[in-house]
């Protein structure tokens, strides 16, 4: 995700035109990255509820996918396919029959599973009805993604702003208006096999051409560019101006995760111990995604916020050894 | 309710025992195209700097000795992108299948390798590896001593001015 | 039954020994059966065994001083083992006719109370919770136990487990029994610490509950306590809701027995391996449902069916 964002962002700043076919397999790398995060996300919210069984479940039938992704790109979870310009490598006609069979054989899993956790009276008794997010705390906070989705907020950028292959493949947005963490879970579940439509869609219709645009002239600097993606968590951005020498002369990515975490208060004032880990897992949290680390002294009531250089400091003086 | 336990149920003991012991017996095979830890060949390697130049971790090192060139790979921070082994024009890079890379000893993640160098005809001089000279043309110039950094076209201004 | 001094030493002692040295083979059944519906291998049998010598050979981290927070595993686990020479595993229980239902469910709220204090003598705000969970739990389950263990005993006109199970063998079952039958098994779940009602102790929620400063040979003696905990309660299901076949000879009816307890502790990971974890108060609503169950089964027998 972040990496098709950046190479996105560049490419608007330097007026680069990726070819068609490297779009749709960054569609189709996009996809399987969604497909990924989804399937490991619900058995994380199992295994927090304490369903280790979901948790294995799920977890079983993410392994196909990995597989494909090994198989595509060299790598089960570092894919590494973006480059500025296009994608590194290609998805050979061979190469379809093999795929299709493992997606289909995915897909066929994940309703399986969709279908028997719908009716489940005890996982329902957990999940409905708790972490409620009202729809118009939803817009107040802007809130993104699944969890603004689950409420009834049909924002989805690969829909609104479409990038990549989307708008020769199409997109649908699921949307819940149940408010709560079973919605939140009907809306992922549902997305994966949208997701595996898109991606078989993908493969299907991938035009024949090259994967990587003529790169020979170098980026001009001073050029600024800003892209918006759609992660499985939310939306994310990238924001970069080009410099001399080929470099970023500055690069922010904002994290949906950042944003997310503010209606976490919204979802648990007044419930019990026990809602507040399924809620907070119900955002699908990236912690690392978070980037400010404040400390509050509790004895002076002392506020103090670390900035980049700090945090550099701290890190490399636990870890760095050489 | 007891449905959809039936329901579970069935999809759990459709799928008996998928896990493999490992590491106490074998691991599931590998695919081609894995990028894994990088192998070097000597022969093939014609000192461009190419690797050095685009490895996001900056782990490749060039350093000019009179009559060596002597490149260090220090592995341990390798995020195994591959850049290296897609840039090299002689394929001297290579990504193996091996992924087991973890270590107590940092001698295990260092390559050391030497190039000598070729003797210009005219004035007896080192100035290009031999194995380079074996394959004219000579494919890219870096641009001084010790140094690591991006390569330029050769139609740059820049490059005319390093060559003076 | 009346049985020699010697004859009485050797029971009480075979049965402490069969439920130190039993119960970790049972939790590692139990644990190969999760295994098998999560589609893994899992840990072999003999695991529990390994995991307690290791847990006897640990560092010990002591939070407090307090007398509980010491000895509140030996205590635990001392309370079980007196359960053991007064309840039935496969021949009459040892002690004959000094083991009444009322001292074995007082020794049983014993070991609750003593994981209670080991989570408030804990000095930190997760053991306190803990306690707490274990308090309401203990408040609805037990009553579930009692009711109906005092409906086997009315039935038999008897306390005594030695009574108790000679009546149920010679007089089958009855629709009283099977009624209350029900409610034990999901009362027996939940003293097990087994989802759904897994809500004391191993939480993710709140990071172990009552044990999260125990360790080392402390930790050890819990995880025994609740290890023998299963031997015993589910001998008392079997003994007294399911006693046939009984041949009369001792060997086989303690293999018979040990078979009917794996097929029950089975029973309860099937229960235990497709259920997530409750909410504290969705357990309260429902045991009090089950209260009102084994009331009626009660109520059958006192009518005499």
């Amino acid at each position: 995700m972040h990496s098709t964002g950046y190479c996105q962002a560049v490419e608007k700043a330097a007026d680069i035109e990726v070819p068609a076919r490297a779009r749709f397999i960054r569609t189709i790398i996009l996809e399987l990255e969604r497909v990924q995060s989804h399937l490991l996300w619900l058995g994380i919210a199992g295994h927090i509820i304490g369903f280790d069984t979901v948790l294995m479940q799920a977890w079983r039938i993410r392994e196909p996918v990995m597989w494909l992704c090994e198989k595509i790109t060299g790598n089960r979870k570092l894919l590494g396919m973006n480059i500025v310009g296009g994608v590194r490598r290609d998805i050979p006609k061979e190469m379809h029959p093999e795929l299709m069979e493992v997606l289909d054989k995915v897909e066929k899993e994940t309703k399986k599973v969709l279908d028997a956790v719908v009716t489940d009276t005890t996982l329902l008794m957990r999940c409905e009805n708790v972490g409620i997010l009202k729809n118009e705390d939803a817009i107040a906070y802007s809130l993104l993604g699944p969890t603004s989705r689950g409420s009834g907020v049909a924002l989805d950028i690969r829909v609104d702003h479409p990038y990549a292959a989307y708008k020769e493949v199409g997109c649908e947005v699921v949307v819940e208006t149940g408010a709560d963490i079973w919605s939140r879970l009907l809306v992922r579940l549902k997305e994966t096999v949208e997701s595996i439509r898109i991606i078989k869609d993908s493969l299907a219709m991938m035009p024949k051409g090259e994967i990587v645009a003529d790169m020979s002239d170098p980026i001009p600097p001073g050029k600024v560019g800003l892209s918006s993606v759609e992660a499985p968590r939310g939306e994310t951005h990238h924001f970069v101006i080009t410099g001399e020498d080929c470099r970023p002369y500055r690069w922010k990515a904002r994290a949906p995760t950042f944003q997310n975490l503010q209606g976490i208060p919204l979802m648990v004032a007044g419930e019990t111990i026990a809602d507040v880990p399924i809620a907070l897992g119900s955002i699908d949290p990236c912690f690392s995604c978070t980037e400010r680390l404040e400390t509050v002294d509790v004895k002076s009531g002392k506020i103090k916020i670390y900035s980049k250089a700090e945090l550099y400091k701290l890190s490399r003086s636990k870890t760095f050894k050489r | 309710m007891f449905k959809a336990k039936v329901k579970e149920a069935a999809i759990c003991f459709s799928n008996l025992r998928v896990t493999l012991p490992y590491p106490f017996g074998e691991g599931a095979p590998v695919e081609d195209g894995f990028r894994g830890k990088i192998d070097i060949d000597e022969t093939k390697c014609i000192g461009c700097g190419g690797c050095a130049n685009v490895c996001p971790s900056r782990l490749i090192r060039f350093y000019d000795d009179g009559e060596k060139t002597r490149m260090e790979f220090i592995l341990d921070r390798c995020t195994y992108c591959g850049r290296c082994a897609e840039v090299c024009p002689e394929e001297a890079i290579t990504m193996t299948k091996e992924f087991e890379t973890s270590t107590d000893d940092p001698t295990d993640l260092y390559i050391e390798q030497e190039l000598y160098m070729g003797t210009c005809a005219r004035c007896g001089r080192c100035f290009e590896t031999e194995n380079a000279i074996d394959k004219i043309p000579t494919k890219r110039m870096r641009k001084g001593r010790n140094y690591v950094g991006p390569s330029m076209p050769h139609g740059a201004p820049q490059y005319k001015e390093a060559v003076q | 039954m009346d049985y020699s001094i010697g004859e009485i030493v050797a029971l009480c002692s075979f049965n402490i020994i069969l439920v130190l040295l039993l119960s970790p083979l049972l939790e590692g059944i139990i644990r190969k059966l999760v295994a098998l519906v999560h589609s893994r291998i899992g840990p072999p049998l003999y695991q529990p065994y390994i995991d307690i010598l290791k847990l006897l050979g640990k560092e010990e981290i002591v939070s407090s001083d307090n007398f509980f927070f010491r000895y509140s595993g030996v205590l635990a686990l001392a309370a079980i083992l007196s359960t053991a020479v007064i309840i039935p595993i496969g021949a009459r229980p040892p002690l004959g006719n000094a083991g009444e239902i009322i001292v074995f469910v007082y020794l049983i709220t014993l070991s609750a109370i003593m994981v209670m204090m080991s989570g408030i003598t804990s000095e930190s705000p997760f053991g306190i919770v803990g306690a707490a969970r274990e308090m309401m739990m203990v408040l609805v389950v037990e009553p579930v136990i009692i009711i109906a263990l005092i409906t086997a005993a009315v039935k038999a006109r008897s306390m005594t487990f030695g009574d108790i199970m000679a009546y149920h063998l010679s007089h089958g079952t009855s629709i009283s029994m099977v009624i209350v039958a029900i409610a034990l098994f999901l009362a027996i779940v939940a003293q097990l610490a087994r989802l759904p009602f897994d809500i004391v102790e191993a939480d993710q929620e709140i990071m172990e509950g009552p044990f999260i400063e125990q360790s080392g040979a402390k930790l050890a003696l819990f995880k025994w306590s609740f290890y023998a905990k299963e031997l015993i309660f589910a001998s008392i299901f079997v003994s007294i809701f399911v006693p046939w076949p009984y041949k009369g000879n001792f060997i086989v009816d303690f293999i018979i027995t040990l078979v009917k307890i794996v097929i029950l502790l089975l029973i309860v990971g099937v229960v235990h391996v497709v259920n997530p974890r409750l909410r504290i108060d969705q357990a309260i609503r429902y045991f009090g449902i089950l209260i009102f169950v084994s009331l009626i089964g009660l109520a059958f027998a006192l009518v005499g069916s």
